[in-house]
C-alpha cells in the first residue's frame, strides 16, 4: 500500500471510530450542544466510499455513535474518497458534504452543521473530549499503523487507567498481547498502571501534546503508578495518533 | 522539590536521562544529591540515605574514597585538560591490559555509549560487514543505534541492529541463518538487567556457545561490560562468566565515580581500532585516568569484589528471608554485586513501588525498576540497618496490598 493510501487508511479509521465517538460526551462539556441536542431525535450516517463508516443517534437528549453504517438514518452523508472525510475532519470549519439522504431536511442538516461546529471548537477545550479521542485512536493504531504495531508488539499485557480524578473523569485501556480495547469511566477490574492527572489542564495540555512530561510527572502533576512500561507504550502510540490527525498531517 | 521547580524552568524535563525522578517513584524519593561519603549520600535537604545504586554503578568502593580522591587531586595539581595525553593514560592502559587476560591494546574515552558505538565500529571495519545483533531488553547507551528512547530516531538508526532472545542461542542461529555474511558483531552483556524486570544470569553454556558461533563465523564478540565490570572480577565479567570476547567495554565502576571509560581487544582487532575516529574534547583528560589506576589498585588490594559479592548475597539472602516472615513471595535476581529484588507474584509494580517508597522514607535506598549495586565501603552493620528498613518496608506493603 503506498504511503499516502496508507495514511488515508489510518486517518480515515481515526476519525470515525476515534473523533466521532467522542460526540458522545459533547452533551457534558457544552451546554450549548446541549440545547441542540436536548429533545432531538435524529441519526446521521456518514458513508466513506470503500471505506465503511459510522452513525450518530440522537435521542432523548443522549448521542451514541454506532461504528456501523444504517443506510436508513434521516440524514446520510457520503463521502466520495477517505481524503474528502480526511478534509473534513482536519479543515476548519465542519461543513457536511452534500447529503445523499436529508437533503430535504435543511433544519436537521443546519443543526447537525452547529454540532459539528461546536464539536471541533470543544474537542480542543476539554479533556474529557480529547482523552476519549486518544484512548478511542488505540484500535485504529493498532489495526493499520506499523509504527504503532511494533510499539505494542513490546508492550507488556495490562489494564491502563488514565484519570483526571478532581474532575472524576476517567478512560482505561486494556492490552492483552493481541488485542486492545477502551472504555471510558472507571475500569472495572484490576488497574496495572494509573495515569493520573492533577487538574484539566495539566491533562488538555498532555493530550494536545504541549506538556513537558517528564517534568510534570516530577513536580507530581502528572502521576504513574504501577507497570509504566505499559503506561509508556500506549502514551508513544498515543502520540501516533496526532502524527495523523494534526492540522496540516495530511500528505500533499 | 523547590529546586526541581527552578530547573524545569531551565532544563527540559528538570531532571533528564536515567536520572529522571520519574523513573523511580515521584515526589517520594529524593531527586538531587549535596554530598556523599562511603555507602551514604545526603540530599538537598540534607536527608542521609544508605545508599544502594551507587550512582547507578560507578560507585564501587564507596563515594569519595580517600585513595582514589587524593591520586585525583595528585594529578589535577599539575594539570587535567592539557594538548597532549598525560603520561597516566599510557600507565593506565598498560595496566588494564594486564589486568584483562585477552587483551593486547586498550583506548580511553568517557562514558559507555563511547565504547559501546566505537566498538561496534570497529567491528564493522574488521569484518567489512554491518549488522549487528543483541539481545531483547538490553542496554548499550545512549546513541541512536541502541537507545531506548524514541525521540528524534528515523527507522534507518537501528535498520541494521538485529535483537536475539536472551540465553537462547537458536534465536541467534536463526538471525545469522537469515543475515548470512552480514553480521559485523554480536554485542552482549555479562548478564540481562532489563528495567522493570528481574536480572537474568546466563544460562549454562549460554555465553560459550555464543563464542563458538562468533567463532565459526567470524563475528566479532562485543562484552559490554559497562555495567557488571569491576563487580565481578578485577580482569572483566568474562572471567566470572568463563568464556572470552574479542572486544569489552568497561566505564562507570573503573574510575569510583571519575568520568573515564576504556574499550579492550585483542591484536587481531588493532588495525581496525587504528583506523576508526575516537575523539572527543575531554577524553584525554589527565585526573580521571589518575582516578582509575587508583580506584584498580585499591579494588585488587583490597579485595574489593569478593567484599561486593559477599555483602550482596548478605542483602539478597536477607530480604528473601523477611519477606518470607510477612508471608510476602520475593524473587532476588543478578550477581550479588549487582542485585535486585521484585514480588514475584505481582505482574505491575505497585507493590515494588510502595516497598522501595517506604525503604527510602526510612533512609534506605533502594531504585525500584533498576538493579541495584554493592560497594565495597558497605559493612554488615549496614546491611542490618538496610533490612530493618525493609522489614518495615515489607509490613506496610502487606497491610496495603495482602500477600
Amino acid at each position: 500500500m503506498s504511503p499516502e493510501r496508507s495514511y488515508q487508511q489510518i486517518a480515515t479509521s481515526l476519525y470515525l471510530r476515534a473523533v466521532l465517538p467522542a460526540f458522545e460526551e459533547l452533551a457534558l462539556v457544552s451546554p450549548r450542544a446541549r440545547s441542540l441536542i436536548d429533545g432531538w431525535r435524529c441519526s446521521v450516517e456518514f458513508a466513506v466510499s470503500r471505506a465503511g463508516g459510522a452513525t450518530v443517534f440522537f435521542q432523548d437528549g443522549n448521542v451514541s455513535v454506532r461504528p456501523e453504517r444504517f443506510p436508513t438514518s434521516a440524514l446520510s452523508l457520503f463521502f466520495l474518497s477517505p481524503l474528502q472525510l480526511i478534509k473534513q475532519f482536519s479543515g476548519k470549519g465542519f461543513s457536511l458534504p452534500l447529503p445523499r439522504r436529508g437533503i430535504f431536511r435543511p433544519a436537521s442538516l443546519y443543526r447537525f452543521q452547529k454540532i459539528g461546529t461546536l464539536f471541533q471548537r470543544e474537542v480542543q477545550r476539554h479533556p474529557r473530549l480529547l482523552l476519549s479521542v486518544a484512548l478511542g485512536s488505540l484500535p485504529s493504531l493498532h489495526a493499520y499503523d506499523f509504527d504503532a504495531q511494533e510499539l505494542l508488539r513490546r508492550c507488556p499485557a495490562g489494564v491502563a487507567e488514565f484519570g483526571i480524578p478532581t474532575s472524576d473523569i476517567f478512560a482505561w485501556a486494556k492490552w492483552n498481547g493481541s488485542a486492545i480495547a477502551w472504555a471510558r469511566g472507571r475500569a472495572p477490574g484490576a488497574v496495572d498502571v494509573r495515569v493520573s492527572f492533577a487538574d484539566e489542564p495539566t491533562a488538555l495540555a498532555a493530550l494536545r501534546g504541549e506538556l513537558d512530561e517528564m517534568a510534570a510527572i516530577g513536580a507530581g502533576e502528572l502521576t504513574v503508578r504501577g507497570l509504566i512500561p505499559l503506561a509508556e507504550t500506549l502514551g508513544l502510540v498515543l502520540a501516533r495518533a496526532a502524527f495523523y490527525m494534526k492540522p496540516g498531517a495530511l500528505p500533499a | 522539590m523547590a529546586l526541581f521547580e527552578r530547573a524545569r524552568r531551565v532544563i527540559p524535563s528538570g531532571i533528564y536521562g536515567h536520572a529522571s525522578p520519574a523513573l523511580t517513584v515521584p515526589t517520594e524519593f529524593p531527586y538531587y544529591a549535596t554530598r556523599a561519603e562511603g555507602c551514604r549520600y545526603w540530599d538537598a535537604d540534607d536527608r542521609e540515605y544508605l545508599d544502594f545504586l551507587c550512582g547507578y554503578g560507578p560507585i564501587v568502593l564507596g563515594y569519595q574514597h580517600p585513595e582514589v580522591e587524593e591520586a585525583a587531586e595528585r594529578q589535577r595539581r599539575r594539570g587535567d585538560c592539557f594538548n597532549h595525553p598525560a603520561p597516566v593514560m599510557v600507565e593506565l592502559a598498560e595496566r588494564l591490559v594486564e589486568v584483562v587476560d585477552f587483551a593486547d591494546w586498550c583506548v580511553l574515552g568517557k562514558n559507555g555509549s563511547d565504547m559501546t558505538t566505537w566498538a561496534v565500529h570497529v567491528a564493522r571495519e574488521f569484518t567489512g560487514r554491518k549488522k549487528i545483533l543483541r539481545a531483547q531488553n538490553s542496554y548499550h547507551g545512549s546513541h541512536s543505534w541502541c537507545t531506548p528512547g524514541h525521540g528524534g530516531l528515523i527507522a534507518e538508526d537501528q535498520m541494521h541492529v538485529h535483537q536475539f532472545i536472551w540465553n537462547d542461542l537458536n534465536s541467534i542461529e536463526a538471525l545469522i541463518k537469515q543475515h548470512r555474511d552480514e553480521i559485523a558483531a554480536v554485542m552482549i552483556t555479562p548478564f540481562l538487567h532489563p528495567p522493570f524486570s528481574d536480572s537474568e544470569l546466563p544460562a549454562p553454556g549460554f555465553l560459550q556457545g555464543l563464542q563458538q558461533i562468533c567463532r565459526a563465523r567470524g563475528i566479532v564478540l562485543i562484552l559490554d561490560d559497562i555495567r557488571g565490570g569491576f563487580r565481578l572480577d578485577l580482569g572483566g565479567s568474562h572471567r566470572y562468566f568463563d568464556f572470552e570476547p574479542d572486544l569489552t567495554c568497561f566505564s562507570k565502576a573503573l574510575g569510583n565515580g571519575h568520568p573515564i571509560s576504556a574499550a579492550l581487544g585483542r591484536e587481531e582487532l588493532r588495525i581496525a581500532a587504528s583506523r576508526v575516529f575516537l575523539t572527543g574534547s575531554f577524553w584525554f583528560n589527565a585526573v580521571p585516568m589518575a582516578a582509575a589506576l587508583a580506584s584498580l589498585r585499591v579494588i585488587e588490594r583490597d579485595q574489593a569484589i569478593p567484599h561486593v559479592l559477599k555483602m550482596g548475597t548478605l542483602l539478597m539472602d536477607g530480604l528473601e528471608k523477611r519477606a518470607a516472615q510477612h508471608g510476602l513471595q520475593v524473587r532476588t535476581s543478578g550477581p550479588p554485586s549487582l542485585p535486585f529484588m521484585k514480588f514475584s507474584n505481582e505482574t505491575n509494580l505497585f507493590r515494588q513501588q510502595r516497598f522501595c517508597a517506604e525503604t527510602v522514607r526510612r533512609g534506605v535506598f533502594f531504585h525500584p525498576h533498576h538493579n541495584w549495586f554493592m560497594s565495597a565501603a558497605h559493612r554488615e552493620a549496614d546491611i542490618e540497618q538496610a533490612l530493618s528498613a525493609a522489614d518495615e518496608a515489607f509490613a506496610v506493603v502487606r497491610a496495603e496490598f495482602g500477600n
